[in-house]
């Protein structure tokens, strides 16, 4: 295979989101005949990356170059012309069809025209054993398993003349052996002369399949690499800074405990145990799925709870709605601000004080100017960058809004926050900023106790790490014993 | 270099954020409709002469006094992402059963007024506590009840008007104080009431946070189901208003009523600009809305055009408005 011509290269490709540049610059070029490995953190840029490459999203600057020529991908259906095909993390199949017409979806019109039924089964059944799929072409997709469902994706992006397949966290419902499965085909297309893109945070899997190797960090090619790198060294170029670097530290842990949550279960919770004193942050760590969101649900009242014990100050605590545990002053902000935290049409200065506008009325009419007193007093504090506080609450960028959300509960003395991912969406530079406000907080006296899939937040903003396995509290570790090597293996080890 | 690029990028942001702030301040005060209105009076003052005259407006008024106070509940209940199919069938039962109190069994105005409204506010409980506590659609709901209210009027008449209603009960409806009608200073104080309620007071906020995102309002700690509530309440009390004011109008309560009066209420609020998922919405929108089907209808009539064609031309409004809001929301993004 020559490597003149890659089959598909960005060339200094930009995106922007309002508030955010998802990548910048990036320039990659894919091979044919090579698996090309795509690394980075969550929001590093990987899958605008993807979408621009399938036809979703259009670059704002920068080219999209084909077969040496500069390119246009102006909807999915320009992309499939040019040969790209997407294998997803979400399944695309309709269950209710057969794996035949599930194979020629979106074709039907072609595929009726050219072929009978019997001739157009045949041809299913050639690309199944193309991928060496054993199932009858006249199944139903609904009745066939995961794996079996993600290898229909697989030929039929074969099916529709794909050279450039991208395979978007491919693994994460297989079994092991499955996973095999998966590889070996993954080797056979390689072989076939397809370009083969693998996104994956498995990085021991990514690097042992594939030919070449880019890792992405906050938008940017930050490395590239033909081949030799162990998962430390890409793990290196994925953080690229070092552990303590922008968490500051200046709360001193009280004595007392403000929440103490003991053997806690629900339907998604085994036996969950975590405490919190004033001016401390505990960081929750734990795979998807273990539990960690469900438990600050629970807390919040938002989730029933079937069993355990939650103390507030030492008192039982039974939560039974939201408005019955902010009473009791807790605050809870969401993973996801936009539909979960604020209301986006309402203004920035409706959405610091919702929920909270009693104190500011009489006989239930809101007083404007003690309304925007408070506002103010927030967005000066929290250093909020608005154009006024009357703008609508979506025109903020992500670090802004999550300031908005912070502010409401602070403008209600919470005493205990807790914190799904604190920085999801939020470019590096106002992260800091808001690692800071977290710390101020602490040090004002309250409690944090914050959930985070990125390690290296988790490790640098919190004073304790408490792991979920699997719904139940695992692990606790601090101070030297609280490192990511002890974290990891506590979230995924066997027993 | 990347410097540059996040400046250009805030710079775009304010700019996008200042058109946008433009388009919603007009819009919140219902800008669009009242200049379609206003487009709308000066065709037919040029065509009629007869038409800016002040017996035929103060006619329009009258005409329009019932839909505009349904409508102005209907704009509650629509911004909180809700629907209440179930108000014309409230009004007639409520005309009905004022009727008959009034008429049949001589109870005096002023509980005549008092029980029809309460009447209407009850229907509305009824309505707001299926959908706020038990969680089912209100669409359903609402739908379910329009067909049991009118049941209930028809059932309560055995299809008969009741006539013969009391001056006293009548009073809102048919007095004057000078050449105005006492149904547009109701009208009017309605309008007020709802519109501060929605600009100032907590209620109010709440029913744009709750038409607006309901789960980012549940964790925020507002009351959600109390508000849905709420604004079923007042819809169902503003029915029980309205059919004072018809019940004075006509003199009689017929089952037959207000049929199809939710269907032009729901086409006022979002002729007004009010969105159908919630969020958005004025009640200034509401009452040009209003307006502009009211008018539209004397205007046409004045003409001489046939009433079928009238209809025709009313839904070509509804659905243009729909248009121009879809318009106004691709600017916004």
């Amino acid at each position: 295979m020559t490597e003149t011509t890659p089959l598909l290269e960005l060339r200094e490709v930009t995106k922007r989101f309002p508030g955010v540049t998802a990548t910048r610059k990036a320039s990659i070029a894919f091979f044919p005949g090579r698996v090309h490995a795509l690394l980075g953190e969550n929001g590093a840029g990987k899958s605008t990356i993807v979408k621009m490459i399938s036809g979703i999203y259009q670059p704002d600057e920068g080219a999209i170059v084909v077969d040496g020529q500069r390119v246009r991908l102006h909807s999915p259906a320009d992309a499939e012309a040019a040969g790209v095909a997407v294998v997803h993390q979400h399944r695309t199949l309709v269950d209710e069809l057969t794996v035949a017409e599930n194979l020629f979806l979106g074709h039907l019109g072609r595929a009726w025209a050219r072929f009978r039924r019997r001739t157009w089964e045949a041809k299913a059944r050639e690309l199944l054993g193309r991928v060496r799929l054993d199932v009858s072409p006249g199944a139903f997709v609904g009745d066939v398993g995961p794996a079996a469902q993600q290898t229909i994706e697989i030929a039929r992006a074969i099916g529709r003349d794909a050279r450039l397949i991208i395979f978007d966290e491919p693994t994460t419902s297989l079994t092991p052996p499955e996973r095999e499965v998966l590889f070996d085909l993954v080797r056979d297309l390689r072989d076939q002369g397809i370009a083969v893109v693998y996104i994956s945070h498995d990085l021991g899997d990514a690097l042992a399949l594939s030919d070449e190797v880019t890792v992405l960090r906050d938008g940017a090619v930050v490395a590239h690499e033909r081949s030799g790198w162990d998962v430390q060294t890409v793990v290196r170029h994925m953080i690229g800074r070092s552990l303590d670097s922008g968490f500051p530290r200046t709360r001193r842990i009280g004595a007392e405990t403000v929440l103490d949550v003991r053997d806690l279960r629900s339907p998604h919770l085994r036996g969950v145990s975590v405490s919190v004193s004033p001016g401390e942050i505990v960081g929750v760590a734990g795979l998807v799925g273990s539990g960690r969101t469900e438990l600050l649900r629970a807390v919040f009242g938002l989730d029933p709870v079937d069993g355990g014990q939650i103390l507030l100050d030492g008192r039982p605590f039974r939560p039974r709605s939201p408005r019955h545990s902010i009473a009791a002053g807790i605050g809870f902000v969401t993973e996801d601000r936009k539909g979960q935290g604020l209301v986006l049409d309402l203004s920035v200065s409706d959405n610091v004080v919702l929920g909270n506008e009693r104190p500011l009325a009489s006989a239930g009419l809101i007083a404007t100017r003690r309304q925007n007193t408070t506002v103010d007093a927030t967005i000066r504090s929290l250093q909020v960058k608005t154009s006024s506080r009357g703008v609508p609450v979506g025109t903020l960028s992500g670090g802004n809004q999550q300031k908005v959300v912070l502010g409401r509960w602070l403008a209600r003395s919470t005493r205990l926050l807790l914190i799904d991912e604190p920085t999801v969406g939020i470019d590096v530079g106002a992260r800091g900023e808001f690692y800071k406000l977290l710390d101020d907080y602490a040090a004002a006296g309250g409690a944090c106790l914050v959930v985070s899939s990125d390690l290296t937040e988790i490790l640098g903003l919190a004073d304790r790490v408490v792991v979920l396995r699997a719904g139940a509290s695992v692990a606790e570790m601090k101070g030297s014993d609280m490192n990511r090597e002890a974290v990891l293996r506590a979230m995924v080890a066997a027993a | 270099m990347t410097a540059t690029a996040t400046r250009t990028s805030d710079q775009d942001t304010a700019r996008r954020s200042g058109l946008r702030t433009v388009l919603s301040k007009s819009d919140a005060f219902g800008g669009t409709a009242l200049v379609a209105l206003l487009i709308i009076v000066t065709v037919f003052a040029i065509l009629e002469p007869q038409f800016l005259t002040t017996s035929n407006l103060l006619n329009v008024g009258r005409q329009a006094a019932v839909l505009i106070i349904v409508a102005c509940g209907m704009t509650l209940v629509i911004i909180s992402a809700n629907i209440d199919l179930s108000v014309g069938s409230t009004v007639a039962l409520c005309a009905v059963v004022g009727a008959s109190l009034s008429a049949t069994h001589g109870v005096g105005g002023v509980l005549t007024v008092a029980g029809v409204v309460a009447l209407g506010a009850l229907i509305g409980a009824v309505n707001g506590a299926l959908v706020a506590w038990a969680k089912i659609n209100a669409f359903i709901v609402t739908l379910g009840m329009m067909t049991v209210v009118r049941g209930a009027a028809l059932t309560y008449t055995d299809g008969y008007p009741i006539s013969g209603v009391q001056d006293d009960a009548r009073y809102l409806g048919f007095g004057t104080v000078g050449r105005i009608p006492v149904a547009l200073i109701v009208t009017a104080v309605v309008f007020a009431v709802v519109a501060i309620v929605l600009a100032k007071s907590v209620a109010g906020r709440h029913v744009y946070a709750v038409g607006g995102n309901e789960t980012s309002s549940h964790i925020a700690g507002v009351a959600v189901a109390r508000t849905k509530f709420f604004v079923f309440v007042v819809s169902g009390a503003l029915c029980g208003l309205a059919a004072v004011v018809l019940l004075g109008r006509l003199g009689a309560g017929l089952p037959t009523s207000a049929q199809g009066l939710e269907l032009d209420a729901i086409a006022a609020v979002i002729i007004g600009g009010a969105s159908l998922f919630g969020g958005r919405g004025s009640v200034f929108g509401t009452f040009f809305g209003a307006l502009i089907l009211a008018v539209l209808q004397n205007g046409l009539n004045l003409l001489g055009v046939n009433s079928f064609v009238i209809q025709i031309l009313s839904g070509v409004i509804i659905i243009l408005a729909v248009l121009l809001d879809r318009l106004r929301n691709r600017t916004r993004k």
